[in-house]
């Protein structure tokens, strides 16, 4: 009950969010919207699957360029049939790179995910008929940021209800079998191909809506702003600022993230980067399960149950190196 | 025994051969599971007996071989497709799914599981719950698995795989780190599953549990099957004991009792008495484990100066455990480690080295991209002393001079006997008080191993006190002072070396009966 109060302000709060701040400041929380979708599609692949993808930005690039691509072709198809085409293209180039890559295990699967992430972008500088090179190309003007807001919103919460219903179903079950032993998952009858080629798709998907979003805010598509390895970077800090494998800790994480980022950029203007490092340092080392196991814990605490310190710092202990 | 299986035969594998590399780690087994029956399938380690399950169960392909499982041949099936067949296994290794509750990893198995058995995620917890009763871990149904204890994790196991409605379990060490209590509550779930209909196929190293519940018995070693029969009938194989015990301890433990005994053979150096009764290490109720695995309960050990002592008992007793243990690459739970008067029971591994404790790993363990010597001034990195380095390595080649011929040589082209010359030499150049031995004769001919033992007793005669586990043994019972046994985490026995190889019970420690 309490809980679904909770969830009741915070959605009325983020609906009224537009008429509350400048248009300007808006696009910081767009920023942290999409970043929550694509921490969202990390959290499957890479949380609940336990595949450490490093090349998602892949997808952002893919769905950035096919929604682009889309609206200026002779159809000129409307921005949202767009951005579900791109989803889904993306979502297809995921399945069949996936059914290789995914063979691979541990820091192969990571290195090889980065070199798919590097060869779209080269595709993508190279390939002049189609997305004009590195020039990039150029989106018709929308230059209203409560309509991109709201977009970015409404498919940040569809992505919770679609984890959230995921987490329970035969799939969300087979992914996490996937991520504790893979050779037990198979030995229960779980055909681990499908199912991690499932979570690729699916989390490529989340990426390219964030990555069209981002593409007609900024009316420009060019290489080195969407396939750069800053976005792959931030989707999984954030899902590691607010807890892999859970519904809410990737955009929770977005949010803190975001939060974190703009504070340190406004105060630490020279230093930025060091001081975000050593914070999501802190983090990594202290709540290696994330804000919402850190937010689990005290709703015990408050409902009278233990924080339970003695699983808390196994967790901070078993995240360290030796 | 319990209902013995109509004979129908279940799952039917021919000449089965694993090869990694040039070693076959299975070689064409022959092995026939009949419907209804339990049975078991011992060996000593590194015998091949997960390989085979792996093999059968998909995780690995065989290099040769055909495995039909009712008249269906399965040999290139993914593993997945041999699961929803209706075979399941466990796993030696235990690895819940931590952050579910019990009733989600038990119906993890039910939701997928055999073919026409699928169920949908909320009949699959269901079927959690009715397999939890029969294992009883119902009261534990709502817990996270992490909070659960070693032996719940075991059944936790166990409950998945039953939860696939599998006709056939592969069962895979379910008993290890568990105590004698607990074995005999799983021998008789193992029972009462068993009687429910499910064939199953148990590895084993504990031999009281296996040899109690087993319909047949199959033994396993260098990755040949040896024998087969009831579990009597196997255990009476000289065969058996000898790939348990070592040749000659075989041989000796079948004629003690009798008044003549077989002599000590050949020609060997005999070790030195101790030179001063003065402890070097003492050990005080230690216990230590692996994560959630404990391996070692209160045990204790005293070693004096100059003394060569032999670690026995069989697989999984504990023997590595403990040696890792003193040299602190696990640490300790409870209890202390002393040595020299010093209390190292918080020490960190380098610390141990620099007290003068040194362990030559199992399986050597050289960096064979280096050359021997090399390897051999790898032993003395802690050390800054550039003058007595180059006598001890004058000293380490006089003792091995075969290491001074080879010693621009890599280490990885060395044959077995020599790399371990080569990892004792890297032991002794850290000049140790106390040199720990971990299967010294691991992979080794017999001519080998008679000579490394002698370099154990000249190396003790320069004044090092020595633990030795190895597995002959009658070889290191003949080297050492004193001897202990350990069985199942325990220390059962100790005493003076010639007392113990004429005591039967060191053969029931290794066979059960």
């Amino acid at each position: 009950m309490a809980r679904a109060v909770l969830l009741a302000v915070v959605l009325a709060a983020l609906l009224l969010v537009p008429s509350l701040v400048s248009p300007y400041t808006l696009l910081t929380y767009t920023s942290a919207l999409c970043l929550a979708l694509m921490a969202q599609g990390w959290n499957l692949i890479g949380g609940y699957t336990g595949y450490a993808a490093f090349g998602n930005v892949a997808f952002v690039g893919i769905g950035a360029y096919t929604t682009g691509l889309l609206m200026l072709s002779r159809w000129h198809v409307p921005f949202v049939p767009a951005l579900f085409a791109a989803a889904l293209v993306s979502a297809l180039l995921a399945t069949v790179i996936g059914i290789p890559v995914l063979r691979l295990k541990g820091h192969y699967f990571a290195i090889a995910t980065l070199g798919v992430a590097e060869a779209f972008r080269e595709i993508a500088s190279a390939w002049d008929d189609l997305t004009n090179g590195a020039t990039g190309i150029d989106l018709p003007v929308r230059s209203d940021s409560r309509f991109f807001y709201y977009v970015a919103l409404a498919l940040v919460v569809g992505g919770i209800v679609i984890t959230a219903r995921l987490e329970r179903s035969k799939l969300g079950y087979g992914w996490v079998a996937i991520r504790e032993d893979q050779d037990a998952a198979r030995m229960l009858g779980i055909d681990t191909t499908v199912f991690k080629v499932a979570a690729f798709a699916l989390s490529a998907a989340f990426a390219a809506c964030a990555g069209g979003i981002i593409a007609y805010q900024d009316i420009h598509v060019a290489p080195d702003d969407f396939f750069k390895i800053e976005y792959t970077l931030q989707m999984i800090i954030a899902c590691i600022i607010g807890g892999t494998g859970t519904v809410w800790g990737p955009p929770v994480g977005a949010a803190v993230y975001q939060l974190l980022s703009t504070y340190v950029w406004s105060h630490f203007l020279e230093l930025h980067p060091t001081v975000l490092g050593v914070l999501i340092i802190l983090f990594v080392v202290f709540l290696p399960r994330g804000l919402m196991d850190l937010f689990r814990r005290m709703a015990a605490v408050a409902r009278g149950g233990r924080f339970g310190s003695d699983v808390f710092l196994a967790n901070v202990r078993a995240s360290r190196l030796e | 025994m319990n209902g013995a299986g109509n004979g129908t035969p279940l799952l039917d594998a021919r000449g089965i051969t694993k090869r990694f590399g040039g070693l076959a780690a299975v070689a064409s087994v022959d092995l026939t599971i009949r419907e209804g029956e339990i049975l078991g399938v011992i060996g000593p380690n590194g015998a091949g007996k997960t390989t085979f399950v792996n093999c059968i169960t998909g995780l690995d392909k065989p290099t040769s071989g055909t495995i039909r499982f009712r008249g269906k041949d399965i040999t290139r099936m993914p593993s997945h497709a041999i699961g929803r067949l209706g075979i399941s296994r466990t796993f030696q290794v235990v690895r819940p799914l931590t952050h579910l509750t019990v009733r989600d990893n038990v119906a993890m198995g039910a939701m997928f599981g055999a073919r026409g058995k699928e169920r949908t995620v909320s009949q699959a917890r269901d079927r959690a719950e009715e397999v939890l009763h029969r294992v009883g871990l119902e009261h534990r149904i709502d817990h996270a698995a992490a909070d659960l204890t070693i032996s719940e994790l075991k059944r936790l196991e166990l409950a998945r795989a039953l939860a696939t409605d599998a006709a056939l379990l592969f069962l895979d060490e379910v008993m290890a780190g568990l105590n004698s209590t607990e074995i005999v509550g799983a021998m008789e779930l193992l029972r009462r599953i068993n009687r429910g209909g499910v064939t199953l196929f148990v590895i084993e190293h504990v031999m009281k549990a296996i040899m109690g519940i087993s319909d047949r018995v199959v033994v396993l070693h260098d990755g040949k099957k040896i024998a087969e029969g009831t579990p009597q009938e196997v255990v009476d194989r000289p065969e058996v004991a000898a790939a348990y015990l070592g040749e000659r301890f075989a041989r000796r433990a079948q004629v003690v009792g009798k008044p003549e005994r077989v002599k000590v053979q050949g020609t060997l150096v005999k070790a030195a008495p101790p030179v001063v009764e003065e402890p070097l290490l003492e050990v005080r109720a230690l216990s230590s484990g692996y994560g959630e695995v404990p391996v070692l309960w209160d045990v204790s050990l005293e070693i004096r100066k100059g003394e060569v002592v032999a670690l026995v008992g069989a697989n999984g007793a504990g023997k590595t455990t403990l040696l890792c243990t003193l040299s602190q690459l696990v640490k300790p739970r409870s209890g202390s480690i002393s040595f020299a008067g010093r209390d190292l029971t918080r020490a960190r591994p380098e610390e141990i080295v620099r007290a003068g404790i040194v362990q030559v790993p199992q399986g050597r363990r050289l960096f064979a991209g280096l050359t021997v010597k090399e390897n051999l001034l790898q032993g003395v990195y802690l050390r800054r002393d550039r003058r007595q380095i180059e006598e001890d390595l004058e000293s380490v080649f006089e003792l091995l001079p075969r290491l001074e011929e080879r010693a621009n040589q890599l280490a990885g082209r060395l044959s077995g006997g020599e790399q371990q010359m080569c990892a004792l030499g890297r032991g002794l150049m850290s000049r140790p008080r106390l040199l720990l031995i971990d299967e010294l004769s691991l992979g080794l001919a017999p001519l080998v191993v008679d000579h490394l033992l002698d370099l154990i007793s000249r190396i003790n005669q320069r004044g090092t006190a020595v633990l030795l586990v190895e597995q002959d043994v009658q070889a290191a019972l003949e080297h050492a002072h004193r001897g202990y046994v350990l069985e199942t985490g325990r220390m059962v026995q100790s005493g003076p070396a010639a007392e113990l190889l004429d005591d039967p019970r060191i053969r029931r420690a290794y066979l059960g009966m």
